[in-house]
């Protein structure tokens, strides 16, 4: 099923090696149309800059991503890993 | 006269565009294995198919695959080097993650080039261009039964 969104998401770190996540998002499952927001928590692993993210979305539902930091963190490349995803984006810093 | 001051005019102005396009052409040629001679992230989606070779599949046999990784670039030569990494990927909904180790050869005058990475079984080969001086590398993979370009941006 075709799928698309975009959205806003904070990193808040709480260490050196994750943090929280909170956001919002607008989204196109197949069509319908929802906007949910979200929270969650993220690692990071240092040496390689990949880390992952897990995410609580209010409604119900909890995707979970792999990323990579490109541009010094000016960017983040994220793939969704849950089993039956193939989704992937890009989050641009604001 | 006015004629004539005008297409001299016009001349300086191309003149001086093509002056500008040859430097600016020249400034990118300059291309080694040690232009990517870093660390990358990189993001890629497209569709992988399975079927018979060199048969053309119909679009019922392919799944759509993505994926995000790193890929560090260790330049051996002007023209050579190796490339070792890691990936996340999702195949039709299938998830792994994999490394791969490989090497990568550098086409000076084009800043194309090509790498090879071994995988569990799976030797992908790719097809890149070297673009914005480094900061950035548009491939693709062009095993059979697979369209899927990538994009790499420096970490």
């Amino acid at each position: 099923m075709p799928a698309a969104g975009i959205g806003e998401i904070s990193f808040s770190a709480t260490s050196d090696t994750g943090g929280t996540v909170s956001g919002s998002e607008s989204l196109s499952f197949g069509g319908l149309q929802v906007q949910p927001t979200f929270t969650g928590t993220y690692t990071v692993s240092a040496p390689q800059c990949t880390g992952s993210i897990n995410v609580t979305f209010k409604d119900g539902g909890n995707p979970t991503l792999d990323f990579v930091i490109v541009k010094g963190g000016e960017e983040i490349e994220f793939l969704q890993t849950n089993a039956g995803a193939v989704s992937q984006g890009v989050m641009e810093k604001e | 006269m006015i004629r004539r001051v005008k297409f001299a005019s016009l001349l300086a102005f191309v003149t001086t565009l093509l002056g500008v396009l040859c430097v600016a052409s020249r400034a990118n040629a300059a291309c080694t294995a040690a232009t990517i001679g870093s660390t990358y992230g990189f993001r890629f989606d497209g569709f992988g198919g399975v079927g018979a070779t060199h048969t053309a599949l119909k679009v019922s046999a392919f799944v759509p695959v993505a994926g995000i990784g790193e890929v560090t670039f260790t330049a051996k030569s002007d023209t050579e080097g190796t490339i070792s990494g890691s990936e996340s990927l999702s195949f039709g909904g299938l998830q792994d993650q994999l490394t791969f180790t490989g090497t990568y050869t550098v086409n000076a005058p084009q800043c194309t080039g090509s790498l090879s990475a071994t995988f569990e079984g799976f030797i992908p080969t790719q097809d890149f261009v070297i673009v914005n001086g480094g900061e950035e590398i548009e491939s693709r993979n062009n095993r059979e039964h697979l369209w899927v370009p990538f994009r790499c941006a420096r970490r």
